[in-house]
């Protein structure tokens, strides 16, 4: 395929599309991690997109490493720009939401949400008591609320809670390589 | 002291999933912001908690909506509609070449009809059934592989200037190199042509993707006007609805080791899997509970691997229920 003099360094359309069709998946799955609003996650991950498709010849790091940093320093300065609000319970709210993001790009999550974390999360989830599997799978995967479970199962939310901890506590151990390392020191 | 710890965690567990009320995320706030280890336990919670929604958000990115949208946007800066005309005229010139060459030897054709000699056209099918696979050796020497319930056919003009194959289901194909002679495989309205080379083509009626893996040497591939060239190791699929095309890089194995008896299933959804395994299995399954349908799965099994054997370990790893009934499989 020819392209016009000039771009020998750039991307081709093509293969700019095959890196948006790897990536923007992950990186829009990572964006709501802390963004609730979809078309809002969806932006910002189009604008780094773009950002990269203009300043690509500049770009010296890795593609993803590049649009990782790019969607999470996006998200933090959404959180900034996002006004004090006057009502009580949302700027509680929000000033949660804001903790919930390092200052820091999480390098070894960013690893893990570019594998196949099914994979690797299917592989963890059967390790896990079965009682813990069953919980956690309902909360997750079948979007059920704590007390829905409870129901279901017959046992009290404590226990649903108490389960989903468990289940926690396992996955961590399991994806240690990913996770931020000290946070073990405080689980037992 | 433990009690707190034991209180913290269920505060992060019920905030995670949505259920504190404003006194009990304040208390939560305050103890984020006692110390950043505090913060950092927080986040590892939150990290591992997140990760069960990844295949969610994944599958809701809207990857191909999202990249129409992105399109327009970089495209609108470089100004090429007269260039596209140009093309277009190109195009309808050699269109009127072609069609007035194809009118002469029409037209030729009426005029010069022999009654005799009219020979027939000899059509070559193979085709293979419900768990067989095969393996064919063309006139040219050339080798296809046959999945179950896949067929390829031929004429008698086969190597004669061209090599012209239609297929259906999945086949691998190692083509014997002859570039005076190039070899096309046609599947729905997309041609695959060949100089020498090894490929994989999956392409079943009863499924959405026709999917082409280029294990080895170039492979061009035309769909009306467009032509693109694939390279080896890249995965092309083409949506049958919305007729567009999308590149991966793949694994070459993964997708090949079928003709080596594996049965390898690559992160798909049970509706998929299902497919597959009706035809490797010759049983038909029914679906009593629509939601599993769309649960995924990914996974290597031997084909001497019993029907039984490969549900057993789906089960272990998914919430799937199965029963099986003589040829039915019942999924609850």
């Amino acid at each position: 395929m020819i392209h016009p003099k000039g771009q020998i360094n750039r991307m081709t359309e093509r293969n700019f599309e095959r890196v948006f069709r790897n990536l923007q998946p992950r990186l829009y799955a990572y964006c709501r991690k802390y963004i609730d609003d979809i078309e809002q996650a969806k932006d910002i991950v189009q604008e780094c997109f773009i950002n990269l498709w203009n300043h690509q010849v500049d770009i010296t790091v890795s593609y993803d490493s590049y649009l990782f940093t790019a969607v999470h320093h996006r998200c933090m300065s959404h959180f900034r720009s996002l006004k004090v609000h006057a009502d009580y319970e949302i700027s509680v709210k929000q000033k949660l939401k804001e903790i919930e993001i390092p200052l820091e790009v999480p390098y070894p999550l960013m690893e893990l949400y570019l594998k196949d974390i099914n994979e690797l999360l299917q592989h963890c989830i059967e390790k896990l008591p079965e009682k813990c599997r069953k919980v956690f799978m309902m909360s997750r995967f079948q979007d059920m609320k704590n007390q829905e479970i409870a129901d279901e199962l017959g046992v009290s939310i404590r226990t649903v809670e108490a389960q989903i901890y468990q289940a926690l506590k396992i996955l961590k151990e399991e994806l240690k390589d990913y996770l931020p390392l000290i946070l073990l020191l405080f689980l037992d | 002291m433990i009690q707190q710890t034991e209180k913290i965690n269920a505060l992060i567990i019920r905030y995670l999933s949505n259920e504190l009320s404003t006194k009990e995320q304040e208390e939560l706030l305050t103890w984020l912001s006692q110390s950043e280890d505090n913060r950092i336990f927080f986040r590892s919670l939150k990290d591992a908690y997140d990760l069960g929604q990844f295949e969610t958000h994944y599958n809701n990115s809207d990857v191909s909506a999202e990249w129409k949208k992105m399109l327009k946007q970089i495209n609108s800066k470089v100004a090429k509609p007269v260039r596209r005309i140009r093309i277009v005229q190109i195009v309808l010139r050699y269109a009127a070449i072609f069609i007035l060459g194809i009118l002469c030897v029409k037209i030729a054709d009426v005029l010069l009809e022999k009654p005799s000699n009219t020979t027939r056209e000899y059509i070559t099918q193979i085709e293979t059934g419900k768990g067989e696979r095969s393996k064919v050796i063309l006139p040219d020497s050339s080798v296809v592989w046959l999945n179950a319930c896949s067929s390829i056919s031929y004429d008698q003009s086969f190597g004669e200037q061209i090599r012209n194959i239609e297929m259906k289901g999945e086949a691998f194909f190692k083509v014997h190199q002859d570039i005076s002679k190039p070899f096309l495989v046609s599947v729905n309205n997309l041609v695959y042509r060949v100089t020498g080379t090894s490929f994989n083509i999956y392409s079943f009626d009863n499924e959405n993707f026709v999917s082409l893996l280029l294990v080895e040497g170039s492979v061009v591939l035309e769909y009306g006007d467009y032509k693109a060239n694939v390279q080896a190791g890249e995965l092309v699929k083409f949506d049958k609805k919305t007729h567009e095309l999308y590149w991966q890089q793949a694994d070459t194995g993964f997708y090949t080791n079928w003709r080596f008896g594996e049965l390898v299933f690559e992160k798909m959804t049970f509706e998929e899997l299902a497919k597959r395994l009706e035809r490797n299995f010759n049983v038909t399954f029914v679906f009593q509970n629509d939601k599993v349908k769309i649960k995924t799965f990914g996974g290597t099994f031997r084909h001497y691997d019993s029907l039984e054997t490969i549900l057993k370990v789906i089960s272990t790893s998914t919430p799937i229920k199965y029963n099986i009934e003589k040829d039915t499989v019942y999924i609850r």
